[in-house]
C-alpha cells in the first residue's frame, strides 16, 4: 500500500483544525481567584493553631477559629490581597502606602564668603554666643519613599478540570514599626539635632501551591516580635469559576463581522466599608459574587458601605479604553536649611546673630503626584459575544495624612519638624475572562486609614450589539 | 520501512492531537502528580529555653526514639511560658519530583549610621580675612573647638528576622523528602555606645552601633514526612543562661476528604 505524503499531511491538517474546532466548543476555560489572608496572631492560640491548620481533617475549623479570632478582635486582620486571571495566566494586586524618610542631612552652614563683607570679623564686632555656635539643627536634605502595605503577584494554572489550582505565589506585607531617632548632642544655644530613621517589617513568601477548589491552607507563616510577639499567618485559597468555552479566536468571516460589531461596558465600583462588613461581603464573593454585588447595594443603600468611585468604559471588541479621575498634587521633594545672609548692612548684624539660630526650611525642589481613581481596559469578545478576555488595570490613591519628619528639638521641648506627604495606592491588575452580565470582585484592599477600613472593587461587564 | 513510517506518522498525529487539545500545555504535569497530590509544609522552630532543661532536651531529640516525645515536651513548655519562641518561619509547598525552590522571611529592617561628619561648622575662620584688616586675623582656638556635633552622612540596612529557603525533592511512592535547607536568623542583641567627646565643658557627643547575633545553617539531608529533626543547638547570647534549638518539622498536607 502506497501513502501519499501529501495525503497524510492534509489528512493532519483537517484532524488538527476539528479537534480546535471541538477544543474550543467543548473545553471549559476557567477564571482563578487567588486570596490570601494575613492575619497576625498570638504565639500562645498560634502554637495550637498551626498543626491543626495542616492536617485536613481540622483545617476548615482552625480556619474558622482564626476568623472568630478576628472578629473579637483577638487577631488582627492585616491584609487580603485578592488576584484573579485566566487559566496559565498572572495577576497582580497591592494595597501600598508610601512612606518617605530622610537619607542624608546637612547642618546649618554659615558660608565662607561672608568674610568678603565688611564685616568685623569675631570677636570685635559681635560675641560669638558662648560655648558655640547654634548649629545643632541639622538639616534632612535628601529622602527615600519607600512603599508599605500587602502585595501579591500569583501564576494560576488549573487542574483536573477546575478540581485544584497550582499557583506560584509571590507574597508579602511590610509595614512601617516606627523611627528611632538618633541623636548627637545639643549644641551651644540648647538645640539636639535628631536624625529620624525607619524601621520596616517586611514578611514575604514565595512558593508553589496546590490549592484545591474552595480549600483554606496555611501557604507559610512567620514569628515575628515587632510591635508585639505575633506569628504572622498566611493563609490562602483558590477558586476556579468556570467562564464557558474558549471562542475568542473568530474562524470564519462571519463571526468576525458579529465580534468586531459588539461593544464592551464596563463599570468599575470603589466601595468603601467598615472591616466587618467587608469580611461578610468578602466570604459571599467567594461563592456568590453577583450575591456579593447586591449585598453592597444595599450596603450602599443603608449608608454603611461609602461609595468611593464608580468608573465605567466603553468600548469596541478589541479596543483598549481608560478613565480616569485624577488631581495632581505639588509636594515638595528636596529642602535647604537657612544660611546666613551674605551682605548684611552693618547696623543689622547684632540683631540678626542675636537671634540666631537661624531655623527653618525652605523647600527647593518639587514633584507631582497624581491622586484619584483610574482605569484601564482592553477587552476582547468572544465569538458568541457571551464573554470577554479583560486586560483591566485598576488604581485608588490618594494622600493619607502627612507625617512630621522631626529633625531638632528646641530647647522649651518644642520640635522642628518637615510636613512628609503619604499616598496610598490600591490596584489590582488582572487578564481573565469575564462572562457578559457578570459581576466580580476584583479587590480587597485594606485601608491604613480610617482603622479597620476596607476599600473593595466591584466590575460588572456587559456586552451588546452595536447600534 | 513502512513500520517505521507508520510510527511516524502515528506519533505526528499525536503531537497535533496534543496541541490541539491542549493537553501538551500541562505536558510537565504528568510528569508531576495527578490533582489530589498533596503539598508539604516545611517549618522551623527556633526557641529559646533554659540551659537546665534545653540541654537534656537536645540530647533527647538527637535520640532516634526520643526525638517525637522530646519535641512534644518542647511543645509543652512553649505552652507553659518556660520555653519562648524566637522564630517559626513555615512555608507550603507542592511535593514535586524535582527540586524547586521555595521560602519565608520576616525581616526588620533597621538601618543604622555607618558613617559620621562634624557638622558643617568646621568653617575655617582662620582664613576669612577682614577687608578692612590688614592681616589675617584667628578666631580664638576655643571657638573652633566648639564644633563637635557628629552628623551620620551614611546608613546600611541591617535585617533582623529570619530567612528560610527550602528545596525539597520527594520519591514517588516514599514518604521521605531529600531537603535542602538555608536558615538565617539575626537578632538585635542591643547597641555598643562610643563616647566621642565628653570633656565636662561638653554634652557627650555618642555614637551607637547595633550589635547582632546570627544562627545559621545550611544543610541537606533526607527526612521521614511527618518526623521532627534537630538541625541545630547554641548557648543564646542574650540571655546568656538560654539554650536555643532549632527543629525541623516536615508535614503532609493532605487535601480534604483523605
Amino acid at each position: 500500500m502506497k501513502i501519499s505524503c501529501r495525503a497524510i499531511f492534509g489528512s493532519c491538517l483537517l484532524l488538527f483544525l476539528a479537534l480546535r474546532q471541538i477544543r474550543g466548543e467543548e473545553t471549559p476555560s476557567h477564571r482563578v481567584r487567588i486570596s490570601v489572608e494575613v492575619v497576625a496572631i498570638d504565639p500562645a492560640p498560634g502554637i495550637d493553631l498551626i498543626p491543626r491548620l495542616r492536617a485536613a481533617a481540622t483545617r476548615e475549623a482552625a480556619y474558622e477559629e482564626i476568623q472568630q479570632l478576628v472578629d473579637r478582635d483577638a487577631a488582627e486582620l492585616l491584609a487580603w490581597p485578592i488576584v484573579t486571571m485566566s487559566d496559565g495566566s498572572d495577576g497582580g494586586a497591592r494595597s501600598s502606602y508610601s512612606v518617605r524618610f530622610p537619607t542624608e542631612f546637612e547642618p546649618p552652614q554659615i558660608p565662607q564668603t561672608f568674610g568678603n563683607t565688611n564685616w568685623p570679623i569675631p570677636p570685635f564686632g559681635f560675641t560669638v554666643p558662648e560655648p558655640g555656635w547654634g548649629a545643632g539643627a541639622s538639616a534632612p536634605t535628601a529622602f527615600e519613599t519607600r512603599d508599605c502595605g500587602a502585595k501579591l503577584r500569583a501564576t494560576a494554572r488549573v487542574i483536573g478540570n477546575g478540581k485544584s489550582v497550582e499557583t506560584d505565589l509571590d507574597a508579602s506585607f511590610t509595614r512601617l514599626l516606627g523611627f528611632h531617632e538618633i541623636r548627637n548632642c545639643k549644641d551651644a544655644v540648647g538645640i539636639e539635632g535628631i536624625f529620624p530613621q525607619p524601621e520596616f517589617q517586611n514578611v514575604t513568601l514565595n512558593p508553589t501551591i496546590r490549592f484545591h477548589d474552595g480549600e483554606h491552607l496555611l501557604a507559610g507563616c512567620s514569628f515575628v516580635q515587632k510591635p508585639a510577639p505575633k506569628i504572622i499567618l498566611f493563609l490562602g485559597s483558590a477558586r476556579a469559576i468556570d467562564v464557558g468555552p474558549d471562542l475568542t479566536q473568530p474562524d470564519d468571516g462571519i463571526s468576525k463581522t458579529q465580534a468586531a460589531s459588539c461593544r464592551v461596558f464596563a463599570e468599575c465600583r470603589m466601595v468603601t466599608l467598615p472591616q466587618k462588613l467587608a469580611i461578610r461581603v468578602i466570604n459571599q464573593a467567594d461563592t456568590d459574587e453577583a450575591g456579593a454585588w447586591n449585598q453592597v447595594d444595599e450596603l450602599l443603600k443603608s449608608g454603611e458601605a461609602h461609595l468611593t468611585a464608580d468608573l465605567v468604559t466603553l468600548q469596541r471588541n478589541g479596543e483598549q479604553a481608560t478613565a480616569t479621575n485624577m488631581a495632581a498634587s505639588r509636594t515638595p521633594t528636596e529642602f535647604e536649611p537657612n544660611q546666613f545672609p551674605r551682605r548684611l548692612p552693618k547696623e543689622q548684624i547684632q540683631p540678626a546673630f542675636g537671634s540666631w539660630p537661624v531655623l527653618g526650611m525652605t523647600p527647593t525642589a518639587f514633584s507631582i503626584l497624581d491622586t484619584g481613581e483610574a482605569i484601564s481596559l482592553e477587552a476582547i469578545v468572544s465569538r458568541n459575544g457571551q464573554s470577554a478576555d479583560l486586560k483591566l488595570d485598576v488604581q485608588d490613591s490618594h494622600f493619607l495624612e502627612s507625617w512630621n519628619c522631626d529633625y531638632a528639638e528646641l530647647p522649651d521641648g518644642k520640635r522642628l519638624a518637615l510636613k512628609l506627604p503619604s499616598l496610598q495606592t490600591l490596584q489590582n491588575q488582572i487578564s481573565a475572562r469575564v462572562r457578559n452580565g457578570e459581576k466580580i470582585l476584583l479587590g480587597v484592599h485594606k485601608l491604613s486609614n480610617p482603622e479597620k477600613t476596607f476599600e473593595l472593587f466591584f466590575l460588572r461587564l456587559t456586552i451588546s450589539a452595536a447600534q | 520501512m513502512a513500520q517505521k513510517l507508520y510510527r511516524r506518522i502515528a506519533k505526528f498525529i499525536l503531537s497535533v492531537t496534543a496541541i490541539a487539545t491542549g493537553t501538551l500545555a500541562h505536558a510537565d504535569d504528568s510528569a508531576v502528580k495527578p490533582a489530589d497530590i498533596p503539598n508539604l509544609t516545611i517549618d522551623i522552630q527556633i526557641v529559646s529555653l533554659p540551659v537546665q532543661i534545653g540541654t537534656p532536651l537536645a540530647r533527647s531529640m538527637m535520640k532516634k526514639d526520643e526525638t517525637e516525645i522530646a519535641y512534644q515536651q518542647l511543645q509543652q513548655l512553649l505552652a507553659a511560658g518556660t520555653a519562648r519562641l524566637v522564630g517559626w518561619p513555615a512555608i507550603t509547598t507542592i511535593q514535586r519530583e524535582r527540586e524547586h525552590e521555595a521560602t519565608v522571611q520576616a525581616m526588620d529592617e533597621f538601618r543604622h549610621p555607618t558613617e559620621w561628619g562634624a557638622a558643617g561648622t568646621s568653617i575655617s575662620f582662620h582664613q576669612i580675612h577682614n577687608a578692612n584688616a590688614t592681616q589675617v586675623r584667628s578666631l580664638p582656638p576655643k571657638t573652633t573647638n566648639e564644633v563637635l556635633n557628629a552628623v551620620p552622612t551614611s546608613f546600611e540596612i541591617t535585617e533582623i528576622g529570619s530567612h528560610l529557603a527550602i528545596t525539597p525533592k520527594v520519591h514517588d511512592g516514599q514518604p521521605i523528602v531529600e531537603l535542602t535547607v538555608d536558615l538565617r536568623h539575626t537578632s538585635l542583641l542591643g547597641q555598643t555606645v562610643a563616647i566621642v567627646d565628653a570633656r565636662p565643658q561638653h554634652n557627650a557627643v555618642e555614637i551607637e552601633q547595633p550589635r547582632i547575633g546570627e544562627i545559621r545553617a545550611t544543610e541537606s539531608f533526607t527526612v521521614r514526612i511527618g518526623k521532627h529533626v534537630l538541625l541545630g543547638f547554641s548557648r543564646a547570647a542574650n540571655p546568656v543562661d538560654d539554650i536555643q534549638l532549632a527543629i525541623l518539622s516536615v508535614t503532609s498536607m493532605d487535601l480534604p476528604g483523605k
